[in-house]
């Protein structure tokens, strides 16, 4: 399974780096890579079009942290000045959880989905999840998750 | 169980949402399976609850534009799942043991319009290509 072992440490960089580490983020990328955001409907092919708009966003760049959720077997990295990320997967298909604060002060969860080939990135799906309010209706039904 | 199989499986479960039938989740989660919604930050845990849970839904989602990927015991499922006519741009991580769902984290991602300021970067995705 060396080259699970290899995916996972590029996966843990990876996260790491996320959004704005460009120099790693492109060392770790395939040539080919595409970034799906299914919300929008938007791919983006490369790695230059990636940075060109996260350099450009209009409010500033987003910043990304971790959220530990209780419960669960999975595997942790903590950032150097962030809060850890949830990183679960095997082979060549991983996803990466994370919380992203805007410059407005809203907040989400970004959740990439994260496929290798030839033990670089090469297809990111990412999507961008509002939190919403859990309904009463169930409230007896489920258990509450801690941030 | 093969990750054919496997994907037999996680095909029958949304097939099964599809069309209003929540006992195919009694064959395909483990009794104590756990549905983890981080954004609304429940959990449910166990079979009891989570035929509770599915039994009282206001209203159960439709299925399209799927795609079933993954490998052993790590499966995603990207699909958009609509609520009446509400369209949520969803994400499924599946942890199996012993060939059945042991963990759901389940994203909801709501469709938003693609901002102006970056259409020289990006292209169009068709999502409806997935099968």
């Amino acid at each position: 399974m060396a080259a699970d072992t290899s995916n996972s440490q590029v996966v843990e960089r990876y996260a790491q780096a996320l959004p704005t580490d460009f120099d790693t983020l492109s060392q770790l990328r395939h040539a080919d890579f595409v970034e799906e955001w299914p919300q929008s409907g938007e791919r983006i092919r490369g790695h230059a079009s990636y940075r060109a708009i996260h350099e450009s966003y209009p409010g500033g760049q987003p910043t990304a942290s971790g959220q530990k959720v209780r419960g669960s077997e999975d595997k942790w990295v903590v950032t150097p000045s962030y809060s850890p990320l949830r990183i679960v997967g095997s082979g060549d298909t991983y996803f990466i959880e994370a919380r992203i604060s805007y410059p407005y002060g809203d907040s989400a969860h970004f959740v990439a989905i994260v496929e290798l080939r030839d033990g670089k990135v090469a297809r990111q799906t990412t999507y961008f999840a509002m939190p919403f309010e859990a309904p009463t209706w169930r409230a007896a039904l489920v258990e509450r998750m801690q941030r | 169980m093969n990750d054919d199989a496997t994907r037999v499986m996680i095909n029958r479960l949304l097939d099964g949402i599809n069309r209003g039938d929540i006992s195919v989740m009694d064959e395909v989660f483990h009794e104590d399976a756990v549905m983890e919604w981080p954004a609304s930050r429940e959990q449910v845990v166990g079979a009891a609850n989570r035929r509770e849970v599915y039994s009282h839904m206001p209203v159960l989602p439709k299925v399209s534009n799927r795609r079933v990927f993954g490998g052993g015991d790590l499966w995603v499922v990207e699909a958009t799942l609509t609520y009446g006519d509400k369209p949520f741009a969803a994400v499924l991580i599946f942890r199996l043991r012993g060939g059945k769902i042991a963990t759901e984290i389940g994203y909801w991602a709501e469709p938003f319009d693609a901002p102006e300021w970056r259409a020289q970067w990006v292209k169009p995705l068709d999502v409806a290509h997935r099968s």
